[in-house]
């Protein structure tokens, strides 16, 4: 009995020693991964902040500026785009074309996660930088970094409002919060751009320092015009747009030079990507924003996703004669061999060059994407000027762009027309650009009166100036969230 | 849709840790990703380096009480192996050589050149759909048909026999010697193992591995000493079948595709571009070669000594490292002008380490009080796990022999990633025995993980199990009729920390180059990029799981009965939350609000058809399960981000995407006979019939798992001769059909032969399948229904059951004068042959298992032959 009792003192002994060994729990804490940094101290280093504002700007660049592959359906939904064999072989392709914009996968809906997630970014960095005690975090910088931060979400929103109406407004980083949000009203969604436009201009200064940078009042003025256009606020926008070419800082390039790096008609401004490339997609310079043409010659007339903004006949045949945009930047490729060239032939805004290895960019003809130029600011001061009254002023600006492209002086004399010119210049000036033609249509209720006179835009409803929510990624996920009336 | 539902797989002790993967790429990105593109766990499974003939026994753990030792880990099951021991006195070789080969059990029989062109003609002559089923036809010309107007009428390539139909042999060798005494005995052995696939351009794996193990008792008995060393590498060469993930299925070309141009240059088939049709030509791909070597190193070993009668303490610890290393070159050979994604040449690199280290001390004692026997057991586990990956992309080295150096080439990606998970666990174990009639056991243990944050670390787990044999007790001794019963009941519950590491912590990185890069001018270095949306209150998850079980054994167990029913309750399910992307993220990782339960009955009956002194021994055994998942419980179901999917009662839809268009289809109500179109339920009842039709949770259709499975096993033997027969079956399982890909019939793609004579031509046909459709340009108004819309509906779908013939065996064993002429202890030949065949009520024209398109490979019919001698 007593070999027992000794038995049960040493077992217990054991016992003891692994009971106090296994509550050991120090052995849990594992090193943090060393490629990555934790957000629990973003804000202790500017090096953190700096790439977080890095992070935000490609955001901007993927997924605010429209991406090129949207702004490609923005062509269509506007009737600019139309390829005949992509619209018979590709029920997603027919719902462009035909404006039925289906909420469903494959319906090549305006990016709503890219948009909010870049909006998660903004609000991040917009909570941690005025409180950050970062060395180097100087009030100078921690103002400028905050006013590009807030011209990148008013942007996004702007872009949502547009696309969708009335968005859930996020406003900081509380993501269980924010995921269960619902719609608001298109007015509050505005009342933020324009709050958040007007604290950029008051906090970035007139001088430019660097050319892809916001870093100066002019980008978030640009942004501010145009949403005061969108708006209707005539006078507001005028004050800006005549701010922007007052300040001397932006020409109007010759028509060839337009969007080649050194051209000076660009206010936002993003950049041609070096070396974009994977082993999927070995481009060597095309543009993030995805508007890739092929070059002249190509042996291939289409692949599916790459070259699918071809230029409608509506659009081609409304250029005036000897308008030279629709030589310079139009490539007309006929496909060797097929029948009818008018049924086969593939044409694009050759703005952004697709080439395949960078020795093929001669030197001095790199482009880049120009977000907001001065051409637009022009045509935008046109039309509000016009719609003030200010016809005399209002053609200036219009044929500031008009004779540029080897046309004549405006003959349009009464406030309708002129505003009509305005919008039809916009149409073969931006064309393939920002989405601008079909945002117009939007905004000045064209689509309704315009849009039906296209063969296959028949089954146009108005409803569909605004886009469905997909069903399967956007409502699915959020029960408060309601469908885009009419879908 | 938990994170991880693989059973836990335990080798003498030693858990191992398990990859599964294919050698077969069917698009560029699981062959970039397989080849270890920013995957990491990425390699080999451990288990690919234990020698088959080195097993002893496979034990299967499922009951809760029976798992619960194991912890977390044994969540989804544990599988005990266990290896041979030496065996003593003079030293046992045994030699086992084996060689088979693989094909397809079921492969999609596709039509032959006449009856496609048929088809084709026919589809133009009937041109596009009209609602008044009106003949329009369509003149095909270069464009809308070059399979018509261009290509030879006549060539025929099997694409499916092509692709799939390759001889696949495979070669085993395996060496076992063991020998020594009581003090010190060994068991080495080497073995061999190459296996082709049945796909083309002969993807193969190849593995070497050695072992030794060494034990050691002392005279008394009392200290106990195992050591043991793997040692092996594997080889794997991967075939990639489509460089263009958008692609369809190779299978799906026109028979009379031209591979090669009339100069005998590979075609790339840039063809027709109207009918959105980019047939691929495979053989571009034969110059591509994706290759991964692994090395494994696993050093395990056990000292145990009894320091009191009855108290024993024991010291585990295990070494395993695995070094990975996988290649991928496309070199410019393989570059195919069509496929504008792929125009340089490229070749990539990833590096892949894996280190575990795992000790674990034991404390156990047993005791016996008159009728009563006790055992105890404590423990610790400590675990650590560490995995450090390189990624390297090189672009346009130019040359296809520098495919994989970073100099000569431009390095455009790469990344690295490295993190550790560390595990450990407190655990004790009480076994109680009364007479060897009623039994007892407890189990506790607590858990901790680093996956979970500070407060959540630690999870408490435990188990009690009764059983009580009643064939023991006294009022049983005097009948002869039942003479073994058993009740069994557990109650238990385990934890599960399956989820990636780190995923507590906010985490933000930089992307790869490709994505990454910074404006140029920017006063910022690196971009830093929310990784993940950090979930600093994810948790254990927890499933309870209670059974009870009876087992009975009849006239002298010559008839066995057991049926068992379980039930468990998961908590917690750890797996990826969806979330509104309006709140900047789409998904984390985090705990399932809901409740899942697992409701199931299994029986098993084993029967001795032959008496005990006849020389043929014949045994069936037949076993039946049935499984009910359920959301059982949703708090607030109706106002989460859940809503429009999921609902209480009902099973849970799959992860993935078109698995969940299954779950809820297009319900097809057959066709319109006057004009061939399809037609469905207007599910919802809003009038028109739509895609919001699928999207609505009443087109919900069930679940691709099955409810009731089983199988059927007879074994007979007679004298040396052995023959295993075993047939499976399963019901309540759907899977598509697979009449057509993607696409609608009569357009550029070669449907299933079943289509022919089989669609619609006239008013008032009423044919299984519907009118042709050329996808030329043309009226668009109907291409909804015989596209989308029919391919996602219940017409493509099948649900039922099927049988598969799953296994034959044969084996002969020579006798006694044969052996001792040959001086052998044993020797046996046998063969075997894996899913000979599988049956369903309907033809599916593919594997009932495979649920996807494209990949109709399914399971491969294996038939091998070898012989085993021991000497």
């Amino acid at each position: 009995m007593k070999k027992l009792f000794q038995q049960y003192k040493l077992a217990s002994l054991i016992l003891m020693s692994i009971l106090v060994l296994g509550s050991c729990s120090k052995y849990l804490d594992v090193p943090y991964p060393t490629n990555s940094v934790t957000t629990a101290t973003a804000f202790e280093s500017k090096s953190t902040i700096d790439g977080m504002m890095s992070n935000l700007y490609n955001q901007f660049r993927d997924n605010v500026e429209l991406p090129g592959y949207f702004l490609d359906r923005m062509a269509a939904l506007a009737g600019d785009a139309y390829n005949p064999t992509l619209a018979a072989q590709s029920v997603a392709y027919q719902n462009l074309y035909t404006n039925n914009m289906a909420p469903v996968q494959g319906a090549y809906l305006p990016p709503w996660d890219g948009f909010y997630q870049t909006i998660y970014s903004a609000n991040v960095l917009m909570e941690g930088i005025p409180t950050s005690t970062a060395t180097g975090m100087t009030e100078d910088i921690k103002k400028s970094y905050l006013a590009a931060t807030k011209t990148i979400r008013a942007f996004a929103y702007f872009n949502l409002v547009r696309c969708y109406g009335g968005v859930p407004l996020v406003l900081d980083g509380n993501v269980p919060v924010n995921a269960l949000l619902p719609r608001t009203s298109a007015d509050s969604v505005y009342a933020l751009i324009e709050k958040d436009l007007k604290d950029a201009i008051t906090d970035l200064p007139a001088d430019i320092s660097s050319k892809y940078f916001i870093d100066n009042r002019f980008i978030p003025e640009a942004i501010l015009a145009e949403v005061y256009l969108t708006e209707g606020k005539w006078a507001e926008a005028e004050n800006l747009a005549s701010d922007i070419i007052n300040s001397g800082n932006y020409q109007l390039a010759a028509l060839t030079d337009v969007f080649l790096q050194s051209s000076n008609e660009g206010i936002l401004i993003v950049p041609a990507i070096e070396n974009y490339q994977n082993a999927n997609n070995n481009f060597k310079q095309g543009m993030s924003n995805g508007l890739i043409r092929f070059p002249t010659g190509f042996a291939q007339p289409f692949v599916e996703g790459n070259s699918n903004s071809v230029l409608s006949q509506d659009l081609l045949n409304s250029f005036e004669p000897g308008d030279q945009r629709a030589v310079n930047w139009v490539i007309f490729q006929n496909v060797a061999g097929y029948p009818d060239p008018a049924y086969r032939m593939y044409c694009y805004k050759y703005k952004y060059s697709f080439i395949w290895t960078a020795d093929d960019i001669p030197a001095g003809t790199e482009e880049e994407d120009k977000v907001i130029r001065l051409a637009e600011i022009y045509l935008l001061r046109a039309e509000v000027r016009a719609r003030q009254e200010n016809l005399g002023d209002a053609a200036d600006d219009l044929n500031m762009i008009r004779n540029r492209a080897g046309l004549g002086n405006t003959t349009a004399t009464s406030q309708d027309d002129l505003i009509n010119a305005v919008l039809n210049e916009r149409r073969h000036e931006l064309f393939f650009e920002g989405g601008y033609r079909w945002f117009d249509l939007v905004r000045t209720g064209l689509a309704n009166t315009f849009l039906p006179t296209i063969p296959y835009k028949t089954n146009w409803k108005p409803y569909m100036v605004l886009f469905p929510l997909s069903t399967t990624s956007v409502l699915s996920k959020n029960p408060n969230l309601t469908q885009t009336p009419g879908y | 849709m938990s994170l991880g539902n693989n059973p836990l797989i335990v080798v003498d002790g030693v858990v191992v840790n398990q990859v599964t993967n294919s050698l077969i790429y069917t698009d560029i990105n699981t062959a970039l990703a397989g080849a270890g593109a920013n995957t990491y766990g990425n390699g080999v499974s451990s288990l690919n380096f234990i020698n088959p003939s080195d097993i002893e026994s496979i034990d299967v753990l499922k009951d809760a009480d029976a798992t619960s030792i194991y912890g977390s880990r044994g969540t989804n099951g544990v599988i005990l192996i266990t290896t041979k021991k030496a065996s003593l006195g003079k030293a046992t070789t045994t030699v086992n050589l084996s060689t088979g080969w693989k094909n397809p059990t079921v492969l999609t029989k596709r039509m032959n050149t006449p009856q496609y062109l048929q088809m084709r003609k026919n589809a133009f002559a009937m041109g596009n759909a009209d609602a008044s089923g009106a003949i329009n036809p369509i003149v095909p010309d270069q464009y809308t048909a070059p399979d018509l107007t261009q290509w030879s009428q006549t060539a025929y390539t099997n694409f499916p026999d092509m692709e799939m139909g390759n001889s696949a042999p495979n070669y085993n060798a395996n060496v076992n010697v063991s020998g020594g005494n009581k003090a010190l005995n060994f068991v080495a052995s080497g073995d061999y193992y190459k296996m082709y696939d049945d796909y083309m351009f002969k993807p193969y794996q190849e593995r070497m591995l050695g072992r030794l193990q060494l034990n050691h008792s002392s005279v008394d008995n009392k200290l106990n000493l195992t050591l043991g060393a793997t040692v092996g590498s594997e080889n794997q060469h991967f075939t990639t079948t489509n460089m263009m993930a958008s692609l369809s299925p190779t299978s799906a070309n026109p028979p009379n595709f031209p591979l090669y141009d009339s100069m005998g240059n590979l075609n790339p088939g840039n063809y027709v571009i109207p009918n959105g049709y980019q047939g691929y030509n495979p053989l571009f791909n034969k110059t591509i070669t994706s290759v991964s070597f692994t090395n494994n190193t696993l050093l395990n070993g056990q000292i145990s000594y009894t320091i009191l009668d009855g108290l024993m303490v024991k010291f585990l610890a295990s070494y395993n490292s695995q070094a990975n290393d996988a290649q991928f070159t496309y070199p410019s050979t393989a570059i195919n002008p069509q496929n504008l994604f792929n125009l340089i040449p490229f070749g990539q690199q990833t590096t892949h380490l894996y280190t575990s280290v795992n000790y674990e001390p034991q404390l156990s004692y047993t005791h016996s009080f008159s009728k009563l026997n006790f055992s105890a057991l404590g423990g610790l586990t400590f675990l650590q796990n560490k995995n450090e990956e390189t990624f390297v992309l090189v672009n346009n080295p130019g040359s296809d022999d520098l495919l994989n150096s970073w100099a000569a080439g431009q390095p455009t990606t790469a990344t690295n990633n490295n993190t550790e998970e560390r595990f450990e666990s407190i655990y004790a174990r009480v076994n109680a025995n009364w007479d060897k009639k009623y039994l007892l056991n407890l189990t506790f243990r607590r858990d901790g993980s680093s996956r979970f944050g500070p407060d959540n670390r630690f999870g408490n787990f435990g188990s009690a199990g009764f059983a009580w044999i009643f064939s023991s007790e006294s009022f049983m001794k005097n009948q002869h009729f039942l003479s073994f019963g058993k009740l069994r009941g557990s109650y238990g519950t385990t934890g599960n920390n399956n989820l990636p590491d780190y995923q507590w912590l906010g985490l933000m990185d930089t992307p790869p180059v490709y994505v990454s890069h910074s404006f140029p001018g920017y006063p910022y270095s690196g971009p830093l990029e929310f990784s993940n949306y950090p979930n600093p209150d994810v948790k254990w998850e927890t499933t309870a799981k209670s059974d009870i079980s009876l087992e009975l054994g009849f006239l002298n167990n010559r008839i066995l009965f057991s049926a068992a029913w379980y039930k468990s309750l998961t908590s917690d399910l750890l797996t990826t939350i969806p979330i509104a992307g309006q709140s900047g993220f789409t998904s984390y990782y985090g705990n399932f609000p809901g409740q899942v339960q697992n409701t199931g009955l299994e029986f098993e009956l084993t029967t001795q058809n032959s008496g005990p002194s006849n020389p043929l021994k014949w045994t069936t055994k037949f076993n039946l399960s049935t499984n009910t998942n359920i959301l059982k419980s949703f708090p607030n179901l109706a106002s989460s981000g859940y809503a429009r999917e999921y609902q209480v009662g009902r099973a849970l839809p799959n992860e993935s995407g078109t698995a969940l268009l299954m779950e809820m289809p297009y319900h097809y109500t057959g066709l319109n006979t006057a004009n061939g179109i399809p037609q469905f339920q207007d599910v919802n009842g809003d009038g028109i019939v739509d895609y919001n039709d699928y999207a609505s949770n009443s087109a919900w259709w069930g679940t691709s798992l099955p409810t009731l499975w089983g199988g059927f096993t007879n074994s007979i033997s007679y004298k040396g001769f052995t023959c295993d027969i075993f047939f499976q079956f399963s019901n309540g399982i759907f899977t598509r059909w697979n009449y057509a890909d993607f696409s609608p019939i009569g357009s550029i793609y070669n449907p299933a032969a079943d289509v022919v004579g089989n669609y619609w031509t006239k008013p008032g046909d009423n044919t299984k399948y519907p009118r042709l459709y050329t996808m030329a340009p043309g009226d668009p108004e109907y291409t909804d229904p015989l596209t989308q819309e029919y391919n996602w509906s219940t017409a493509a779908l099948y649900k039922g059951y099927y049988i598969r013939l799953k296994n034959v065996q044969l084996s002969y064993s020579f006798n006694q004068d044969v052996l001792s002429k040959l001086k052998l202890n044993h020797m046996v030949v046998y063969a075997s042959c894996e899913n000979l065949a599988v049956w369903s009520p309907v033809k599916l024209y593919k594997d009932p298992e495979i649920q996807s398109y494209g990949n109709e490979n399914g399971m491969l019919r294996t038939i091998t032959a070898g012989i085993r001698l021991e000497f």
